[in-house]
């Protein structure tokens, strides 16, 4: 259900047939998986990375190909709407076609990790989710909240410019062309800014987290991760009110933080 | 487009678009680098032969398409 959600509603937007969502999903998953094979320098490792290649240049084939039928015929679909528009003019069919694939690639795997952890987040909160199911009002804040608790985005990278030898953090010496994962999950944590943060506490008092980022890096899709968990979330405390988490497996990325499969019954 | 036709060829970047997905870099580290963010660095826009095809593979993986090859005659 939550894999299938945010890519349908892109695949939507996009006017793709439904025939072609799982191709979607599948490409989006592959294209993921560059980064976590980047890390992996075993054989496994390295399929996962041109596995990965292989899928882009697909996806790219698929919605060019969409594009230029959408030029032959309108629809009324992004794509059209993209072919009809003015800004077209001023932009190559490569960058339109880039433009699209970053839709379907950006969307396809926090936003249903993002689900995947409210539905661990409130079977381990069930007060939370009483409050929520009776006060649909408190959903918006709710979600931000499940975000900053445990947000899929965990981890960003900075990279150690070569000739920037010397380079020290917290007194542990960085060599030149190191790759540091910066662990932005924890600020969501941090003590100095949220009282017993490890706690999830829909009602304390709002303020920003880093789960979609900051600055120029914000997550451009913010406002359509927002409104998808939150019709899927009031959806779903009418239709299974107090679910229990069964299993879970988290998988074996940190990259995008989440769920794999997460079991639940009503 | 296949690799053979570059036999001389051109690298050019589109900084401004890259998203420092990091394909490139690893698709061929040695043409292909990235700054602190991430974000896409030419060390050679005129690389040798040897590295024509992960050049042509580093292109066709972007998923942003900011590298663009050219064969120079």
């Amino acid at each position: 259900m939550v894999r299938a959600i945010p890519t349908v509603v892109i695949a939507k937007l996009l006017g793709i047939p439904e025939a072609d969502h799982r191709d979607f999903i599948e490409w989006s998953e592959r294209m993921v998986a560059i980064a976590e094979g980047a890390m992996d320098p075993s054989p496994h490792g390295q399929e996962l990375v041109r596995y990965g290649m292989a899928a882009t240049v697909e996806l790219n084939e698929y919605l060019r190909t969409n594009y230029q039928a959408r030029r032959e015929a309108l629809d009324d679909d992004l794509i059209s709407r993209l072919v009809s528009s003015s800004v077209s003019d001023r932009m190559s069919e490569r960058d339109i076609v880039a433009a699209f694939t970053q839709l379907v690639f950006a969307g396809n795997e926090t936003t249903p990790k993002l689900m995947g952890t409210a539905l661990f987040a409130l079977a381990q909160f069930p007060d939370q989710r009483e409050l929520l199911r009776n006060d649909r009002s408190l959903i918006p804040q709710g979600l931000e909240e499940i975000h900053r608790w445990m947000s899929p985005a965990q981890v960003n990278w900075r990279i150690v410019q070569p000739g920037r030898s010397g380079s020290e953090i917290a007194g542990v010496e960085v060599p030149e062309g190191s790759t540091l994962l910066c662990l932005q999950g924890i600020a969501n944590r941090d003590p100095s800014r949220w009282d017993d943060p490890d706690r999830l506490d829909i009602q304390r008092k709002q303020q920003p987290h880093l789960g979609f980022g900051f600055g120029m890096h914000s997550c451009l899709g913010l406002n359509l991760a927002r409104l998808e968990t939150q019709v899927w979330l009031s959806r779903l405390l009418d239709e299974i009110p107090d679910w229990r988490v069964v299993d879970v497996d988290w998988g074996p990325s940190w990259v995008a933080r989440g769920p794999v499969r997460i079991d639940i019954t009503g | 487009v296949s690799e053979e036709e570059y036999n001389v060829m051109r690298v050019w970047i589109d900084r401004g678009k890259c998203i420092a997905s990091g394909a490139c870099a690893i698709a061929c580290p040695e043409v292909f680098g990235q700054d602190e963010d991430g974000i896409v660095t030419l060390f050679a826009p005129d690389p040798p032969t040897e590295y024509a095809e992960s050049v042509v593979e580093a292109a066709n993986a972007c998923p942003a398409s900011v590298i663009t090859v050219e064969p120079v005659i």
